[in-house]
């Protein structure tokens, strides 16, 4: 029984290809949507996380910033100040300027 | 009966011409059925290629914007992790050290009391994740992590 290779059967067989790759394309498309989709959660959580990190630094350099002004009249503000140097280089301030005078406590 | 004809023609010379036309007909339906699959499969093989390629680009640019926004989530992720390894333990302290001055100078006291900072903490052992915000909408100190919108 002989087989003849027909110009239909050629077709068919890359339309089927054809057909076979389209699925695996939807497939890994459809797991990347998922992906993207998840990243885009984690990223806006993530978001909201940044901006009360930046609320919270900022109500510290206020804070910070207090305490600094007071320390030019107190000496246990001073050596407070004085002893939360890292922070104040966290909050991009500088403690030294802010350090108090060897004035008596008022 | 053969396999190469499964209907024999009867005999009789009468009804040749009329079977020799059916079957030139029925060739001819044939072929053009023939030429009418083979141009249906052709456009499917091209909307099927089409879509291909339309599917591919997709995948390539999500698969790309994908990566950008891991990498923007993993440089967010990491500040805020050293912000609240690093930052907020010692900003609890200080606001701690702070209120301690604030007890014995009442006017730096009215000064603090202008900021919303969290309520003191009972125990000093107690974790950053236990840091409340205050009422009032605002969360001081407040840990990132367990911030859902």
């Amino acid at each position: 029984m002989s087989k003849k290779i027909t110009l239909t059967g050629v077709l068919v067989v890359i339309l089927l290809l054809s057909a076979i790759a389209n699925v695996a394309l939807c497939v890994r498309y459809v797991r990347t949507v998922r992906t993207a989709q998840r990243l885009h959660a984690v990223s806006n959580r993530l978001q909201v996380q940044t901006t009360l990190v930046v609320r919270n630094r900022n109500l510290m350099q206020s804070v910070a910033n207090e305490a600094s002004q007071y320390a030019k009249k107190n000496t246990a503000m001073a050596a407070l100040v004085q002893q939360y140097g890292p922070l104040y280089e966290q909050l991009n301030l500088k403690p030294s300027q802010s350090a108090a005078p060897k004035s008596p406590t008022r | 009966m053969t396999s190469s004809e499964p209907f024999p023609p009867p005999s009789g010379g009468l009804q040749d011409q009329p079977r020799g036309n059916d079957e030139r007909a029925l060739g001819q339906a044939v072929s053009s059925m023939r030429v009418l699959l083979q141009l249906s499969v052709v456009a499917l093989i091209i909307v099927v290629a089409c879509s291909n390629v339309f599917l591919f680009h997709q995948v390539r640019l999500l698969r790309r914007q994908a990566a950008e926004l891991q990498a923007g989530c993993l440089e967010m992720a990491k500040a805020v992790g050293e912000y609240e390894t690093n930052t907020v333990p010692l900003m609890e302290r200080f606001v701690t050290d702070l209120r301690k001055v604030a007890e014995r100078n009442p006017d730096f006291a009215a000064t603090l009391a202008k900021y919303p900072l969290p309520p003191p903490k009972s125990t000093n052992a107690a974790p950053v994740t236990s840091v409340r915000p205050v009422s009032g909408g605002t969360a001081p100190l407040a840990p990132a992590t367990g911030t859902r919108r």
